[in-house]
């Protein structure tokens, strides 16, 4: 055994090329196997001890009357609940850069500012300070990345309804100290608001002594023993049932006394007051007809006393009869009393990172048991070669009385050490290099910190696991045979393969075509099988690899052109003015060739439970929206008409709820009120998600008219992409704000930038993989037909006509491997994109031509390469000696 | 003098010990002649057609083949030398398991200048049934005449056998030997075959005896007897 394990570590010293070829792939599976789910399990670490330490909330209530003082008591009683925060809000507009945005200021009471570890949803401070007094505010940090609000910077907030802000909070100007983050906004979304086009931009913190009446808007709530458990596990939503469950029944019991309280009673001692005016009115109706008797016997002053007192008691009675119906309307406009109560899963960050590390987990089932399987290729070869080359070897063992098993043992170890070094390599640079790369695209939409890297022996053991069975079935597989041989017939030189004719040579008119060369050629690709199998597989993972690197920048890059070119018929966007009569103004400039009324409002819609927002699209004339965005089916590129019957919806929001043609969806028209509609076209669209309805359409729904406040722009073609232009237009009264199209960016480009460090990953191991299988195939190649290589020196072949003779069936296969990759490619990319995809972006399934053209020669130069090297080592062989002994 | 071999020396380093394998080996052969060299196993037979045949180089001494100095030859020129004027037959034969019988002739005529036709040679070594057949199907005997075919196909100055008997029984043998000196004779080849049996030594017009890497002996027969006439 001492002997066998020796001679072990003896070949490996004599095969380093070999040894280096396994371990190189293992190391490159494992890396993806660890890198792939580790990144997603880091993630999770990552956002768990982040949403713990800023005490992210379990449970958000909201109501649709508001909360009182006694509401939230009642919830702090609540057994199992931890920590309660209640929260004042407004939403108000705010003139920024020109451009009308709406924004939320949430007032906390001001002793829980500094670092009170009970806030629920803390904000952490990132710039500056926090507030000190009334008149300053800290700044949700999209206000200063988007909109670039400075420390130091006044705002001035206005009101975006009819009620002035005044009513609401006491200051509405203020001066911004710092920025923050908060954990319950994880990602960019910032939700609806009911002003305004409805969207959300970000949000202000500051004294809640602004706000004027004791009335809370929103209720945070932790609960007792959720510390320990992981957000991410489906332990954590069974821990939190009960605590739901109790909050429902809070909400059930709270509004049901508001409802007793200020609807109910209310409307009794009305009624009470109503039936006591009505009374009244009708005894002094009687009176002033008993009296009209006694008037005969009074005088004219009399008579005109009577007559006043009369009619001052009617009109009293008229005006309590006014209040009451004033006090009724009052009454109506209370909606039905609510509680809503929300978990994580309705918290769109939440909810978007979750998605994230699902889909990077979801990457790591498709790279690395393809590298994997190539690995199993590569060792199947080389033990096989090692085996065949050393029958005599494993005969005089035999010989000698070594079992079976003994002798199998030098090979399993030869690819159990090569499969562990390469396990520890690969672990180590999943488990530290490949979770930042993967992490970075992400790292700019959402607001967690830094990564932190763990060691995760569980997939790390797996990993090693699989890649034993994928090495070490194959190395039994390759040596079972000649075990199973007698010491006498392996100590004969193996009959090497006989030749035969290829299915080609029967075609005699194709065959007669080729040269000698390649005749020999083909017949020596036809008659080794599995190195054919082998390399068209590696170099194909190799191709596919890099078409799926190039292709995933075309795809992200072509979002804005597909979208913004193609699907986009206009140029820019005007916003006007509140003023503005859409029926009266007409926008009439130089630059502007054409343009569309719209009304633009961000709305929530759902179906089977889920919810999303959106925007939501409604053009002043139907008939002509088709010029300005082109709505049709992505695979029929059939139009889609917006008509009166229905809605159409973009094809993302239509995969993410499960819609088809002709579904219907429910859409929320008050915060408490839904109503249901058809979708009548699902359209292609890659930003965003958007609805589409006519006039009547939304007339029907939301019980009034649309305002259009928006402009669908078309911009001639000298003006397009002018920044002085859009400050020109600007300047005008009725335009609140411009933007070109392709200006409102930012996440796209930001996605784009940390792109690359994927597109180098991917292109690094696409080469590293060409090598592997190319170097080794090569290498087995040339050893198996060292002697016919000896035969043709002595021919007097020229090293360049040796070179050729091997090489041309390399260049072929690699030729053939390529092209089939490509193909492998494309499914490959298709895979990955719908893997990967944001919940708010389609990415278009486009790969350029001269990302094929590169991925083609990326391959042939790495195959070049390795060609190149293998060249020296054809010259090295020694003709006298690989002639001398039969093998 | 074609062929002249003058004090050629070669030893082989193995670790810290040298290993001489010929020590000052000299003998000429003439055009058109049949000679052999004799010896037994480790004599350094193999080695001087080696370097006779430019696989090898020699260490010291003088190699001089029809005018040209072949020890002072630059790798290229010694590739040259082996594709223009050699003949190479082994002991196991070396063809190429993937290619037909005539292919395998092929793979040497596509290389050399002035080659004979291969379906001719084929016929010549008596074959030309067998032109399709694989390596693999093809007899001991035959395969080694495949292997003479080829050799001679490249029209060489210079045919040299290493025991191109040794792996082949009585009758093949003697059918090898025969197609040898035909060759030699109807051809004007000059032709020289290794071998360690005494026996084959009255059929050469030159016998060169080796011993430890030293030519001991060589003798010259006025009347070489035709190789079936030979017995062992
Ligand atoms: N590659 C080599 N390495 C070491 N010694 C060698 C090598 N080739 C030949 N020899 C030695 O050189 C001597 C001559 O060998 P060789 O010419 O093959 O003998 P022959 O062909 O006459 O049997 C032998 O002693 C042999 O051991
Ligand atoms: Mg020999």
């Amino acid at each position: 055994m001492k002997a066998i394990r020796k001679d072990t570590f003896r070949e490996i010293k004599g095969t380093l090329g070999r040894f280096f070829s396994i371990m190189l792939l293992i190391m490159l599976g494992v890396a993806f196997f660890v890198g792939l789910r580790v990144t997603s399990i880091d993630m999770q670490h990552t956002a768990d001890s982040y949403l713990s330490d800023t005490n992210f909330m379990d449970f958000r209530l909201i109501s649709t009357v508001g909360f009182q003082a006694e509401d939230i008591q009642a919830v702090k009683d609540l057994e199992s609940i931890k920590q309660v925060t209640a929260i004042k809000q407004i939403d108000a507009k705010l003139k920024l850069s020109q451009q009308d945005v709406v924004v939320r200021l949430f007032g906390l009471p001001q002793t829980n500012y500094t670092v009170d570890k009970n806030v629920v949803n803390q904000p952490v401070l990132l710039e500056g300070r926090m507030p000190k007094n009334e008149n300053e505010v800290v700044v949700d940090i999209r206000g200063k990345n988007i909109f670039h609000v400075q420390i130091g910077d006044t705002l001035h907030l206005k009101s975006g309804t009819e009620e002035k802000l005044t009513e609401k909070i006491s200051k509405t100007q203020f001066q911004v100290v710092g920025f923050i983050k908060r954990p319950d906004y994880l990602s960019l979304e910032r939700g609806t608001s009911t002003i305004g086009n409805g969207k959300l931009e970000f949000f202000l913190l500051g004294y809640d002594t602004l706000f004027q009446d004791e009335i809370w808007h929103e209720i945070y709530v932790t609960v007792q023993p959720t510390d320990q458990i992981s957000r991410f596990s489906p332990d954590y939503e069974e821990a939190l049932a009960p605590s739901e469950k109790l909050l429902q029944q809070l909400g059930e019991t709270r509004a049901a006394i508001f409802k007793q309280e200020n609807i109910i009673e209310v409307r009794e001692k009305l009624a009470e007051q109503k039936a006591h005016l009505a009374s009244a009115e009708k005894n002094m109706l009687e009176q002033s007809s008993l009296t009209s008797e006694a008037t005969a016997f009074m005088s004219d002053e009399q008579l005109k006393a009577i007559q006043a007192q009369k009619e001052q008691a009617l009109s009293e009675i008229e005006k309590g009869k006014h209040e009451i119906a004033n006090a009724y309307q009052q009454l109506a406009k209370i909606p039905e009393p609510e509680w809503l109560v929300l978990n994580q899963q309705q918290n769109a960050g939440f909810v978007e990172f979750q998605d994230s590390t699902k889909s990077i987990e979801g990457l790591s089932a498709v790279f690395p048991v393809f590298l994997f399987l190539v690995a199993a290729l590569v060792c199947l070869t080389t033990m096989a070669r090692m085996v065949g080359e050393q029958r005599s070897y494993i005969g005089t063992l035999k010989a000698l009385g070594y079992g079976k098993f003994s002798i199998a043992m030098k090979y399993i170890t030869y690819s159990i050490s090569a499969t562990l070094i390469g396990s520890v390599f690969g672990s180590l640079i999943g488990t530290y290099l490949l979770p930042e790369a993967v992490y970075t695209p992400y790292q700019n939409m959402f607001s967690t910190p830094e990564l932190q890297l763990k060691f995760d022996w569980f997939n790390v053991l797996f990993a090693v696991f699989l890649a034993l069975i994928f090495t070490v079935i194959p190395t039994i597989f390759s040596c079972v045979k000649e075990l199973k041989e007698n010491a006498a017939s392996l100590l004969r030189p193996k009959v090497p393969p006989p030749g035969r004719k290829i299915l080609m040579e029967r075609l005699p008119f194709i065959w007669r075509r080729f040269s000698f060369i390649y005749k020999v050629t083909f017949r020596n690709i036809f008659r080794y099988k599995r190195r054919l199998m082998m390399t068209v597989f590696g170099i194909s993972g190799c191709t596919a690899l890099l078409v799926l690197g190039f292709g995933l920048k075309d795809s992200i890059g072509s979002i804005i052109i597909e979208q913004y070119d193609r699907l986009y018929q206009y140029q820019m966007t005007i916003s006007l003015t509140e003023h503005v009569n859409s029926d009266e103004f007409q926008l009439k400039e130089p630059g502007i060739e054409d343009a569309l009324y719209v009304s633009e409002q961000s709305v929530d819609i759902s179906s089977d439970g889920m919810t999303k927002s959106l925007v939501m699209t409604v053009p002043k004339q139907s008939e002509r929206l088709q010029d300005y965005i082109l709505l049709q089916n992505r695979k029929s590129k059939k139009l889609l008409p917006l008509t009166d019957e229905g809605v159409i919806l973009t094809e993302k929001m239509a995969n993410i709820l499960g819609i088809k043609q002709g579904d219907s969806i429910s859409l929320q028209i008050t915060e408490t009120k839904t109503k249901v509609v058809k979708v009548t076209g699902i359209a292609e669209n890659y930003f965003y998600h958007h609805l589409y309805m006519t006039p009547n359409v939304y007339k029907e729904l939301f019980e009034i008219d649309p305002v259009y406040s928006t402009l669908l722009v078309k911009v001639s073609e000298e003006k397009r992409n002018d920044s002085a232009y859009v400050q020109e237009l600007t300047q005008k009264d009725e335009i609140a704000s411009c933007a070109f199209l392709s200006s409102s960016n930012e996440t796209m480009d930001q996605l784009m930038k940390s792109l690359n460090s994927v597109v180098w990953i991917l292109i690094f191991s696409a080469g590293l993989l060409a090598f592997i299988v190319l170097y080794n195939l090569t290498n087995v190649n040339i050893s198996e037909r060292v002697r016919e290589i000896a035969t043709i020196k002595v021919l007097g072949f020229y090293h360049s006509e040796v070179g050729k003779y091997i090489f041309r069936e390399n260049i072929i296969l690699t030729v053939l491997g390529t092209i089939f990759g490509l193909f492998l490619g494309i499914l490959l990319h298709n895979y990955t994109l719908s893997a990967t995809e944001m919940d708010y972006t389609m990415f278009p399934r486009i790969i350029q031509n001269i990302s094929y053209v590169y991925a083609t020669v990326l391959t042939l130069g790495f195959s070049f390469l390795v060609n190149f090297v293998m060249y020296f080592k054809l010259k090295r062989i020694h003709m006298v000696e690989s002639l001398k002994s039969v093998e | 003098m074609f062929i002249s071999v003058e004090n050629i020396k070669k030893s082989y380093q193995i670790g810290e010990v040298e290993i001489p394998a010929l020590s000052g080996a000299t003998f000429s052969v003439e055009k058109g002649e049949f000679a052999v060299i004799v010896g037994p196993s480790g004599a350094g037979k193999s080695t001087v057609l080696n370097i006779l045949g430019g696989m090898d180089r020699c260490d010291e001494g003088q190699l001089i083949v029809d005018g040209e100095q072949i020890h002072a030859c630059s790798e290229k020129e010694l590739i040259r030398y082996r594709r223009e004027d050699i003949g190479f037959v082994f002991q196991f034969y070396n063809l190429v398991q993937n290619l037909t019988a005539l292919e395998n002739i092929e793979l040497a005529t596509e290389i050399c200048q002035n080659p004979l036709d291969a379906s001719t040679i084929l016929a010549q070594v008596g074959l030309e049934k067998r032109k399709d057949n694989f390596p693999a199907q093809l007899s001991g005997g035959e395969q080694q005449r495949i292997a003479i075919a080829r050799a001679l196909a490249k029209n060489p100055k210079l045919l040299l056998c290493d025991e191109p008997t040794g792996a082949l029984d009585y009758e093949t043998g003697k059918m090898i030997l025969k197609l040898l000196q035909d060759t030699c004779r109807k051809e004007k080849m000059t032709v020289i075959v290794i071998t360690h049996n005494y026996a084959i030594t009255p059929m050469a017009d030159k016998v060169i005896k080796m011993k430890n890497g030293r030519v001991e002996e060589i003798l010259e027969n006025s009347e070489p007897l035709s190789a079936e006439r030979i017995e062992w």
